[in-house]
């Protein structure tokens, strides 16, 4: 239980970059498994399973906030899209803090299957076999989405240094 | 400068390497548990009412509701003639004048 509520609570916790919010959709998650049990036929790895239902929760928390969204009196604060956050992952080596708040950063940028494809190699550390069937996509396609984040992670990071010289 | 950015850039992708699974708060277990138990002791009223707040189901009777009037306001409307007989026929019998009709015998 506990190996897989860290898994939970980590992957939760690199996409949504927010402690109560991880809190909350780890949760979220082992209620949803308790509620599913006795229909989980371990077709699939029960960690596959988890992983699947977490980026799926996390995915459907952020599009509410980016749409800012209000439904039925049931309100979610909605930060600003280009708000900076100060999130420091509690795994990252000291030596790369500083970097890696930025990197963060640039995570929050990505499309939604780029983010979750990123979040589960880097992060967790899963093979693009374990994040196909995760995301229910081809190895090739995963293959893609990781390219995809990484150039498009260049591309924001070389943008954020350069601004970041003309300021001085 | 170039190359500066460009080492910058590289430190910052590379910043996740060896990165550690960040370790869930001791208090989460049990957060998780009262979830689990809120789910155990719900009613059968308090999932049925929770099951029609969803707002797809909410949507989807609202559409219903007015496509049912819809149908009902259409159909209704499409048939205006019988409606117009039935009401003269129904004047001609209410308006029929008894004293007159006896007065018409020879």
């Amino acid at each position: 239980m506990n190996t897989w509520q860290d898994m939970v609570y980590n992957t939760a916790l690199s996409v949504l970059m927010h402690e109560t919010d991880a809190e909350d959709v780890a949760q979220d998650v082992f209620v949803s498994l308790y509620k599913n049990s006795h229909t989980f036929r371990g077709e699939s790895a029960i960690s596959t399973w988890l992983y699947r239902v977490t980026v799926n929760r996390c995915t459907d928390l952020l599009r509410q906030r980016n749409r800012g969204k209000k439904w039925w009196g049931k309100r979610v604060e909605v930060p600003a899209a280009e708000d900076w956050i100060t999130f420091e992952h509690p795994g990252v080596l000291a030596e790369h803090k500083d970097h890696a708040v930025v990197l963060f950063n640039a995570i929050r940028k990505l499309p939604d299957h780029q983010r979750t494809a990123f979040v589960l190699n880097k992060v967790e550390g899963l093979r693009i076999v374990e994040i196909a069937d995760i995301m229910k996509r081809s190895p090739a396609s995963v293959e893609s989405l990781l390219s995809r984040a990484n150039q498009n992670l260049r591309q924001w990071l070389k943008k954020y240094y350069e601004a970041q010289v003309n300021t001085q | 400068m170039k190359q500066e950015n460009h080492s910058s850039v590289e430190r910052a992708m590379q910043s996740v390497e060896g990165i550690r699974r960040a370790q869930a708060p001791g208090y989460l277990y049990a957060k998780i548990l009262s979830g689990v138990y809120r789910r155990q002791t719900q009613t059968v009223w308090e999932r049925i009412s929770a099951f029609i707040a969803r707002p797809a189901v909410t949507l989807a009777c609202i559409v219903l509701v007015v496509a049912v009037n819809a149908i009902i306001i259409f159909n209704g409307s499409s048939k205006p003639a019988a409606n117009v007989i039935a009401s003269a026929e129904s004047v001609d019998f209410y308006s029929y004048d008894i004293y007159n009709a006896e007065n018409l015998e020879p």
